[in-house]
């Protein structure tokens, strides 16, 4: 009897719990609804008013006086890295819309700024003595013996691109590569494609690759790159300890290299939706591409052209990436 | 009087001051001085020699020799060394990969007789990008504690955006003024 009435109680709490449980379980889930909810909103809500103090500030412009406006854009531009790093610390409750909606906007108040400040900003400003820069004449080089201090290691590593990866094709879109450094490290056979527009873009012991990207706002600098073809746009290119490289190039102020041979340079011909407005985004004139001038830094000699690099002959060039495969073979899909 | 003296009472005189911007390539010392001067920053070139600029800040006549960075142009630095007031000390905080070199290559130049004296501002630049290393960490990692024979300083900034440009700069100037126009 005692035992019967204590299973009974047992089954019965048992129930009682499991009811219980089951009603927190349901009410966790509707809250956790409503501070997404919340979170979206409130979101949604501060990031309005930011942009708003940012098209508020560019509106007040053209009342600021000249000498101020420098730093009036400095603190505009200022605000929408603010704006946008607001966006990226929000992704992981934000929905692919708000994403592209918030990129979109930090887009548009970002190339509204530019146009702005290049309207109202005269070439030179008040108060400053400028000198024409001189370039030196550099004869006569000698080896320099530098102290290397042991290397360190201790700090983790978080990249944004791609590291260590062999016979694959990597893609990265937009909204991965948006102003971010973006680095390709220990990469061999491989296919990459990015597309958008990058901040800047390292290529660091690269070896047979085809590599396309959009527009890259500031500099492309790689090192120990061999057999690459590659399709790439930036402000500056940097090239160094390389060989054997195929450049379809679009560069708005000039490409170097150093310690580099084997380098055919080609105009730039990577080709996708919406690369004209990449070019806008990245800050590039799409029509100033100075392909053909290459500073080499080993040969500083003005007279003759640096044998380490030429221009790629016009029926070499390769004009559909689509179909093109490594020499190694076929590409994973 | 020596000639350091008569040199002294001439800057005195005009309040001037030579700075030497040096740092690896690609560490964005070009940019960071054509921002400073209100320039436009989006054609800047690799720098194959050296620039130089006369900018007035503050009361100040400020000398800035921007030297490249190339590999092939470092053993050119010491020609510029010669009567620097300040050292600004450039760093791409995003470029993790070549730390140890940027580090070498500071305190090989730390060790020139002709740059003691000489104030060193250490700019941790490119913060806008996400990738970056702060100022703090960089530090660290600089291993700038064990500078001894300099006044030193690093200070986070951004010669794209133009952030923390003047704060920078601002220090530098005080720090050498109170050691070189307040001597007699
Ligand atoms: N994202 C970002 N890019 C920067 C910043 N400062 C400079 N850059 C970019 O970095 C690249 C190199 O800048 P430069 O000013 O030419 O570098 P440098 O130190 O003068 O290089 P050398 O003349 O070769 O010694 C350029 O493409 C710049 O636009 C910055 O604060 N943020
Ligand atoms: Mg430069």
């Amino acid at each position: 009897m005692q035992e019967r009435s204590d299973k009974l109680t047992t089954s019965l709490n048992k129930r009682e719990l499991e009811r219980k449980l089951d009603i927190e379980k349901k009410l966790e889930g509707k809250q956790q609804l409503i501070a997404e909810h919340e979170q979206l909103e409130y979101f949604t809500k501060s990031f309005n008013e930011k942009r708003i103090a940012v098209e508020n500030a560019l509106k007040s412009s053209s009342s600021v006086d000249v000498v101020d406006l420098p730093k009036h854009f400095d603190t505009i531009y200022k605000s929408i890295l603010m704006l946008q790093k607001y966006g990226a610390s929000s992704k992981i409750f934000l929905r692919m819309y708000d994403v592209e909606r918030c990129h979109q906007t930090v887009h548009e108040l970002t190339v509204r700024t530019r146009e702005l400040e290049e309207n109202l900003i005269p070439k030179k400003k008040f108060g400053f003595k400028n000198k024409k820069p001189n370039i030196t004449d550099l004869n006569g080089r000698s080896e320099d013996v530098v102290d290397y201090a042991a290397p360190h290691q201790s700090y983790e590593e978080s990249i944004c691109g791609f590291e260590n990866r062999k016979n694959e094709t990597l893609i990265m879109q937009k909204s991965d590569v948006y102003k971010n450094d973006v680095v390709l490290q220990n990469i061999e056979n491989c296919l990459i494609k990015l597309y958008g527009t990058p901040s800047t873009l390292h290529l660091n012991h690269v070896r047979n690759c085809l590599i396309l990207s959009g527009p890259v706002s500031t500099s492309i600098f790689a090192e120990y790159c061999n057999d690459l073809k590659m399709a790439i746009a930036c402000q500056q290119l940097r090239l160094h300890s390389s060989s054997d490289i195929h450049i379809y190039l679009h560069v708005t102020s000039r490409a170097i290299m150093e310690d580099c041979n084997n380098i055919l340079i080609a105009p730039y011909n990577f080709k996708y939706d919406s690369l004209k407005e990449d070019f806008v985004t990245a800050g590039l004139d799409q029509n100033i591409n100075n392909w053909t001038s290459v500073d080499d830094f080993n040969w500083l000699n003005l007279q003759k052209k640096s044998p380490n690099w030429s221009i790629l002959q016009e029926h070499e060039r390769i004009s559909d990436w689509d179909n093109f495969t490594l020499p190694c073979g076929k590409f994973p899909d | 009087m020596g000639f350091l003296t008569v040199l002294r009472k001439m800057k005195q005189k005009e309040k001037e001051m030579r700075i030497l911007m040096l740092g690896l390539d690609n560490a964005g010392k070009t940019t960071i001085l054509k921002r400073f001067n209100g320039e436009r920053i989006d054609t800047i070139s690799p720098t194959l020699g050296f620039n130089i600029k006369t900018l007035e800040h503050r009361d100040y006549k400020l000398n800035m020799w921007d030297v490249g960075g190339q590999k092939s142009l470092r053993s050119y630095w010491r020609n510029y060394f010669e009567c620097t007031d300040g050292l600004i000390w450039v760093v791409d905080s995003a470029d993790k990969r070549r730390l140890d070199d940027c580090r070498a290559e500071l305190f090989t130049l730390l060790k020139e007789e002709r740059l003691a004296g000489a104030t060193l501002l250490v700019f941790a630049n490119k913060q806008d990008l996400p990738g970056a290393f702060s100022a703090t960490e960089l530090q660290e990692i600089l291993e700038l504690a064990k500078i001894k024979t300099h006044h030193w300083k690093i200070i986070w900034c951004s010669a794209v955006t133009g952030e923390n440009l003047l704060s920078g700069i601002d220090w530098l100037i005080d720090d050498i003024a109170a050691r070189i126009f307040t001597l007699d």
